[in-house]
């Protein structure tokens, strides 16, 4: 076989020129740490990796929405406890009141102790966290009750949150399902002043009558709470799956898209080794008679 | 004749053997001096037997023209598939994973959704929301001129290529004149043969011809469909790059006034290359993008006929801050085709967070229900239905705006790839047609320093014979 000088430069260039390119393209892998930096590089995983950082994003601020809601959550939960506390103090003094050693200048004393627990009431039904009324459905950021808790301007539908895509949560209680509807007789607000009144009168049936009043409220009291634990309940075992979400999305990316370190240092020192190879073959190259040898 | 006329020949044959290897010696210096010129094809020495220097005046360029054509079809190759590659890696970019892209975009925008759902009426959520639909916009934008951007570099370098083909064929039909004059003089034209050898080359490179030999040293260079670009009579028919009205590439050749499209017969070489970037890949991406920024906005229709939603008509049932209905959230111009360039925050709701529409009614600042409606549009409500002809993912014909993208990122990764492999295999076949030619019509030190050598006895042989004629000549002259 004929070789020509330009055939044997062009295929020492050929074969630099390649390790050149390869070890470049292991260095781009080893400092990126990345097997797929661009989608030609491998399109299924690029393709992949796409859906999954779509996924993460998702999970992530599904995480976060869960976050938000279940401080509100929170806020409501320990306002009910109050609540129902506040409620558990009225039926003592109620209790008092209904038995018949009682005078008429402790009942006013009395008296006076309900209706601190009734603005103690309102206040509860007015608690405010992170600047949201806790309790005013879509209208949470006025004050849901007035002051003597006999108007109510909140909110009728509790809120829900997404916290995966397509699933929906209810995540806040309003007013009129945990004090009671404001519009009938049936509400904390007017048991307790009811009770006032009945003590202020000393009307020792009436504070009797004031207790199946308060045990309507503890019940339904009671009941808000524990709705609003299996909400928290809910919205933990929801914010759980999109942590495992986002996890695996991003487990899933890395495994996708990082290049393995063995393997990357492998191919670096493998690559180094080719081209130092290909140039040392080109010092090799005879140095013919005409170009000065002997 | 006598014995004197004897030894005058003597001496004839000794200085024609001086003159032959003179000239010998001289070829192969010409080669030695050449060995790394390009296009250079090493000649060999005439000699005759009987060493007329008439013939001995001549030397041979070897070429092999089998391998020629070879070599041609393979710059073709070559030169096609580099270029399609350089023209659709801009893909690559426009769909990589980064700040900025289509798809941090697009997650960035479907978060603040789900901010917005949970904070519906918070100033700084809905400042955040406007703000990631503004993002989205423009990363549609900056795709879809990316794209554009690289199909307009593939036109204009169409065009240029077009006139470095046109200054080749004028210099090729020159040499053709010139190598024919020269030669029916009885004067070598090795070197202008040379030259235009490499020129044809270069021509190949940029658009596939085939070169006949008359044999009276001129040549034609023709297109396929026979569409000469260099007649036999070394006229030249230059080519013009005239785009269509859509833009699209069109090469045609003009024979003395007489317009041709051969557009079908340009696509290989550089221009080749381009022609199909710009009419493949690049303009199908550009398609998809369109389609997608579309969708959206305004949704889809399955192949069953039911429609889905986009984020324009489920935002428009809902209600802003200020108790504003029926407001866009994105418009991109009147049809789907410059959809992604034409994408922007609709002016509807642009610069004004109040009228974002998280709620289902007038009234509470925290009604949320239309925001939920739109955070959900991101798992799973929007179909594409591709009806450009991409298979859909999912069941029904219909795929999320993230399988979309993530598809549409599928698509343009496997285009890229195959063009950085058809590259790799068209250069790898051009290196190996150039190596077998090279080395059947290239120049071999080694072998021209046997040359010298040989050379070089032989002439110190003749002027043996000389000397040996006129020791002949005097001890002829001394007999008394």
């Amino acid at each position: 076989m004929r070789v020509t000088d330009s055939s044997i430069y062009a295929s020492i260039r050929k074969q630099v020129m390649r390790g050149q390119a390869r070890l470049t393209e292991a260095q781009e892998r080893a400092t990126s740490g990345l097997r797929v930096a661009k989608p030609s590089d491998d399109p299924i995983a690029a393709a992949a990796a796409r859906r999954d950082h779509a996924r993460q994003a998702l999970a992530e601020a599904g995480m976060k929405t869960a976050d938000v809601a279940n401080s509100q959550l929170l806020g409501a939960d320990s306002a009910t406890g109050d609540a129902y506390e506040t409620m558990v103090r009225a039926r003592e003094i109620a209790m008092q009141a209904a038995s018949s050693t009682m005078d008429g200048e402790a009942r006013a004393n009395m008296a006076i102790q309900v209706r601190q627990l009734k603005e103690q009431m309102v206040t509860i039904a007015n608690t405010n966290v992170l600047g949201r009324y806790v309790f005013a459905g879509e209208n949470d950021d006025k004050t849901p009750y007035s002051a003597d808790g006999t108007s109510y301007t909140g909110g009728n539908t509790p809120k829900d949150v997404q916290v995966m895509p397509g699933t929906r949560f209810q995540a806040g209680i309003t007013g009129r399902d945990v004090f009671g509807d404001e519009t009938t007789p049936n509400n904390v607000f007017t048991t307790l002043e009811n009770l006032a009144a009945a003590l202020e009168a000393n009307d020792q049936g009436g504070a009797h009558t004031a207790l199946t009043a308060i045990d309507a409220d503890q019940f339904r009291l009671s009941k808000a709470r524990t709705k609003v634990g299996t909400m928290m309940n809910g919205l933990t075992t929801a914010q759980a799956v999109a942590d495992r979400h986002a996890f695996q999305s991003k487990q899933e990316i890395s495994r996708l898209t990082e290049a393995d370190s063995v393997g990357t240092l492998t191919d670096l020192v493998q690559a180094k080794g080719a081209l130092e190879a290909a140039l040392a073959i080109a010092n090799q190259i005879p140095v013919g008679t005409l170009a000065g040898g002997k | 004749m006598g014995p004197a006329m004897s030894i005058s020949s003597i001496f004839n044959h000794g200085v024609k053997g001086m003159a032959a290897s003179q000239l010998a010696t001289n070829v192969t210096a010409s080669n030695i001096t050449n060995a790394a010129t390009a296009g250079y094809s090493r000649r060999v020495a005439n000699i005759t037997p009987d060493h007329s220097l008439v013939n001995s005046d001549k030397s041979q360029r070897v070429v092999e023209p089998l391998l020629h054509k070879r070599l041609l079809n393979a710059q073709a190759g070559a030169g096609e598939s580099a270029a399609q590659k350089a023209a659709v890696q801009t893909l690559d970019q426009v769909f990589a994973e980064g700040e900025g892209t289509v798809g941090d975009a697009l997650d960035k925008f479907q978060v603040s959704m789900q901010e917005l759902s949970t904070r519906p009426e918070d100033q700084a959520t809905r400042e955040k929301v406007l703000a990631t639909a503004n993002g989205l916009a423009m990363a549609f934008q900056n795709a879809s001129a990316a794209i554009k951007q690289a199909r307009g570099d593939a036109s204009t370098g169409i065009a240029d290529e077009v006139q470095q083909v046109n200054a080749r064929l004028n210099q090729i039909s020159k040499l053709g004149a010139e190598i024919q004059q020269a030669e029916g003089a009885g004067f070598e034209a090795s070197e202008l043969r040379d030259q235009r050898d490499l020129l044809i080359g270069q021509v190949a490179d940029r658009i596939p011809v085939t070169v006949n030999d008359h044999g009276n040293g001129m040549i034609s260079v023709t297109l396929g469909g026979g569409q000469d670009l260099v007649g036999p009579d070394g006229k030249v028919s230059p080519l013009l790059y005239s785009p269509d009205t859509d833009g699209s590439p069109r090469i045609m050749k003009n024979a003395a006034g007489t317009i041709t499209d051969v557009t079908n017969y340009a696509m290989s070489g550089s221009i080749g290359g381009k022609i199909k970037a710009w009419e493949g890949p690049l303009a199908e991406a550009g398609k998809r993008l369109d389609q997608l920024a579309a969708e959206v906005a305004d949704g889809s229709n399955k192949p069953d006929g039911t429609h889905v939603k986009g984020y324009n008509e489920v935002h428009a049932q809902g209600f802003g801050l200020d108790g504003d209905t029926g407001l866009s959230l994105f418009s991109y111009g009147s049809t789907t085709e410059d959809a992604a360039a034409n994408f922007v925050v609709s002016s509807d709701v642009a610069g004004s967070p109040d009228k974002l529409a998280a709620a289902d009614s007038t009234g509470g600042v925290s009604n949320n229900e239309n925001a939920l409606a739109l955070a959900s549009l991101s798992g799973g409500q929007i179909a594409s239905a591709w009806s450009s002809g991409v298979p859909p993912i999912a069941i029904g014909g219909s795929i999320t705006v993230t399988e979309a993208l993530a598809s549409l990122t599928g698509y343009a990764g496997s285009e890229v790839s195959n063009a950085i492999q058809a590259d790799s295999f068209a250069s790898g076949a051009l290196e190996q047609v150039q190596s077998l030619n090279e080395n059947a019509t290239g120049v071999s030190s080694d072998e021209e320093m046997v040359a010298l050598m040989r050379y070089q006895r032989a002439y110190q042989a003749s002027l043996k014979v000389i000397q040996t004629a006129d020791q002949m000549l005097s001890d002829l002259m001394s007999i008394r």
